[in-house]
């Protein structure tokens, strides 16, 4: 009786505050979001609210630029997410050697990923403008002499490569650590049985690092279908295209359309709703994503 | 099965994470809760660059009236319409922020305090006191500004070209080919130092020459957003898309969508343009790069009419007072201060670097672009500033900008003024 009470106490003391904060910083703001999406709200305190059915729904589905934004997410994340973990799983490979220093190029790896995207975009719009272009006079290299960011499928590569730059130092530590999990006498006998390197890391460390993969294919889809940040500083949309006849900002991923909607062109409702819109896309393909790497994984 | 659930529910939460941050924060009315209430105005500066000079203005007027004035200011490329939102929201209202123009005007109608028997209001033209409220009104203009085509005297008179002479679109034109002709002896890149990469240089800037060059700029700009004007068949639309296809043309074309602001100030400033699609506030950048050049403006010249003579001049922000706050006597006497003593008179021309728009100021400005622009001022060479109307909706950033940019890469005129005429339709039917 007296020990069950504390128990509870002690559940209660420590859940309370993380519960609170959890409820009051994403459970209230998503259950508003969803409600401000159905209403003509305009995120100026005190103006009045009105209820207005789906017509914010209509308008966003509506929007070609929507449309071209997310098409160019999804083109976004499917490049970054292969190209990430690629990266990232060749970096953990690497640094899992037997090297001199390999600690420290653990940490070089992943130091990117502590610098902030705003920062992060700034710095690579300077090396895409001013360094790169410099460096191509230098070689004499064409493709290196405008720079990354003047054409839309060029300033789209630039938008990869540094998410890539970004991230991969993160994705790497998940992959080090499934890398280390790998048992040594599996591989130990089959390198006895006559397996080679290829084999042994085909049949045995990818079946058994196979958890890592799930986490990290999700964590990199995710977080590149939310991507913002680098976005915005980087590139800002520019530079335009055209799409179904209009002319569009060519590198806006969906985060940063919905962005400009609420707070540019000052339709909060509809941005509300095109957030709706993506979450319920984004649950869709995480939850694909997560049964199908799920299938691949194996249990000791 | 455990851990399957485990990753769904995972999953499940890391998205709605995801969405929260879409979400608007919780509303809510909270009254200005500050310490030393009456004591202490907040005002939200929408000009970084100004930002020192107006705590230095702020500190002695502290010191005379013992009450204190926070500026805080909204950072380069920060977004100000979203950021005042947040800060409306945040517990401290600002008891003094900027409106941009009618359009943020309508966003926050029911905030602002009549300001109409304030003393200042008799010493503006009345012309630039455009912010009204149901008459009532309700914007002290910060300053005004002026924009067109700053050029490079020295480099002008290397080519043989007098600023003076520049009225029509052909004394443009020839203008920019004689300087194209000799780039290579002048060490220029460019011949002008445009960008589309700020969506509000071409977006607001540029196209306000479309709408203002014209008789009764005001009622066209009402059609034109209203959806009534058929851009295709007006022969004005045919002179701007002139006017932009020049400027593109004779700038460093690849690069228009990464050049920003500070490369295409730098451009000019360094020597390398002759030309500068820009306006008096760039001066302060201008002094930073230790620019000892004389320059001036010439005007964005679209045809041959009398308004092509002209360039446009406005006032780009006004303070409005938020007539909640339990402070607004105090702030509007800061903002008096500013207009009507000699310390505020001070800050505005010599640490401020700003054309001031009341008609009591004595000191003259030492910039030479303020200069230039009171002398189009006092010859009524000015157009209107029309795109105020439309920022509040930010249609010029983010519809009309990309379709001049394009027009930039493909030069289909046919096309550049059909996607004008959809934009403007299409800005007339949206919602609110």
């Amino acid at each position: 009786m007296h020990k069950s009470t504390q128990d509870r106490l002690v559940f209660w003391g420590f859940l309370t505050p993380t519960l609170f904060a959890f409820v009051m910083i994403i459970i209230v703001p998503f259950a508003l979001g969803v409600y401000y999406s159905f209403t003509n709200w305009t995120g100026a305190s005190g103006a009045s609210i009105d209820f207005v059915g789906l017509r914010n729904f209509r308008a966003a589905l509506q929007d070609t630029r929507f449309f071209y934004s997310f098409g160019l997410t999804a083109l976004y994340a499917l490049a970054s997410m292969v190209v990430i973990n690629l990266v990232a799983l060749g970096l953990a490979l690497l640094v899992t050697q037997d090297l001199k220093l390999r600690n420290i190029y653990r940490a070089g790896f992943f130091v990117p990923n502590l610098i902030g995207g705003l920062v992060l975009g700034y710095i690579w719009q300077f090396i895409f403008n001013s360094a790169l272009p410099q460096v191509g006079k230098f070689l004499g290299w064409k493709f290196l002499q405008t720079s990354l960011l003047a054409t839309t499928p060029r300033a789209f590569a630039a938008l990869v490569i540094v998410s890539c730059w970004q991230y991969a130092g993160y994705i790497m530590m998940i992959y080090i650590a499934a890398l280390q999990n790998v048992p040594r006498e599996l591989l130990e006998a089959a390198a006895i049985d006559g397996a080679t390197g290829w084999q042994r890391f085909r049949h045995i460390t990818v079946p058994m690092i196979a958890p890592a993969f799930t986490v990290s294919v999700f964590l990199t889809l995710v977080n590149s279908f939310k991507m913002f940040d680098t976005n915005v500083s980087l590139t800002n949309g520019a530079p335009v295209t055209e799409f179904a006849g209009k002319t569009v900002f060519g590198t806006e991923l969906v985060a940063m359309n919905i962005y400009n909607t609420a707070f540019a062109i000052n339709d909060m409702a509809q941005g509300q709703a095109k957030a709706v819109i993506f979450f319920l896309v984004l649950v869709v393909v995480s939850l694909i994503q997560v049964s199908v790497s799920k299938k691949r994984e194996v249990e000791l | 099965m455990k851990q399957r659930m485990l990753a769904t529910l995972a999953a499940s939460v890391m998205l709605l994470g995801t969405l929260a941050g879409c979400g608007g924060s919780a509303g809510g009315n909270q009254n200005t809760g500050g310490t030393d209430a009456g004591k202490e105005i907040v005002l939200f500066n929408l000009k970084v660059e100004i930002d020192q000079a107006l705590k230095g203005l702020a500190a002695d007027f502290e010191k005379e009236t013992g009450i204190k004035v926070t500026v805080k200011s909204c950072g380069g490329g920060c977004d100000y319409g979203a950021q005042l939102k947040a800060e409306m929201e945040s517990g401290r209202e600002p008891d003094i922020f900027v409106l941009e123009g009618p359009g943020n005007l309508e966003v926050w109608k029911h905030k602002v305090a009549d300001l109409s028997n304030e003393p200042w209001v008799s010493e503006v033209n009345p012309d630039l006191l455009g912010l009204k409220l149901d008459g009532k009104i309700v914007g002290f203009p910060v300053a005004i500004e002026g924009y067109g085509l700053i050029y490079n005297k020295e480099i002008l008179d290397k080519a043989g070209v007098d600023p003076e002479k520049i009225r029509t679109y052909s004394d443009l034109e020839q203008a920019f080919k004689t300087i194209d002709a000799k780039k290579e002896e002048l060490g220029l890149d460019a011949v002008v130092s445009y960008t589309t990469k700020e969506t509000w240089v071409p977006g607001n800037h540029t196209f306000n020459i479309y709408l203002a060059a014209r008789d009764n700029p005001d009622q066209f700009t009402e059609d034109f957003l209203a959806g009534k004007v058929d851009v295709k068949s007006d022969p004005i639309a045919k002179d701007f898309a002139r006017l932009v296809k020049l400027l593109i043309d004779y700038s460093d074309k690849e690069n228009l969508e990464v050049i920003d602001y500070n490369a295409q100030v730098a451009a000019f400033g360094t020597g390398k343009t002759a030309f500068l699609h820009q306006g008096n506030w760039v001066f302060g950048n201008l002094k930073d790069l230790q620019v000892d050049f004389e320059m001036g403006f010439v005007p964005l010249a679209l045809n041959d009419s009398k308004y092509a003579a002209a360039i446009p001049v406005g006032v780009p922000s006004y303070y409005a007072v938020n007539k909640d706050s339990p402070n607004v006597e105090a702030a509007k006497e800061f903002l008096n201060y500013i207009a009507m003593t000699e310390r505020g008179h001070k800050y505005m021309i010599e640490e401020a670097f700003m054309v001031p728009a009341f008609k009591n100021v004595k000191l003259q400005p030492t910039d030479p672009l303020a200069k230039s622009i009171m002398k189009y001022n006092a010859e009524g060479r000015t157009l209107t500033w029309q795109f105020t109307k439309y920022t509040g909706k930010n249609f010029g950033m983010q519809k009309i900008a990309p379709i001049i940019a394009q027009y930039g890469k493909d030069g289909d005129l046919e096309k550049f003024l059909d996607s004008l005429d959809k934009a403007a339709k299409e800005y007339s039917t949206m919602t609110q």
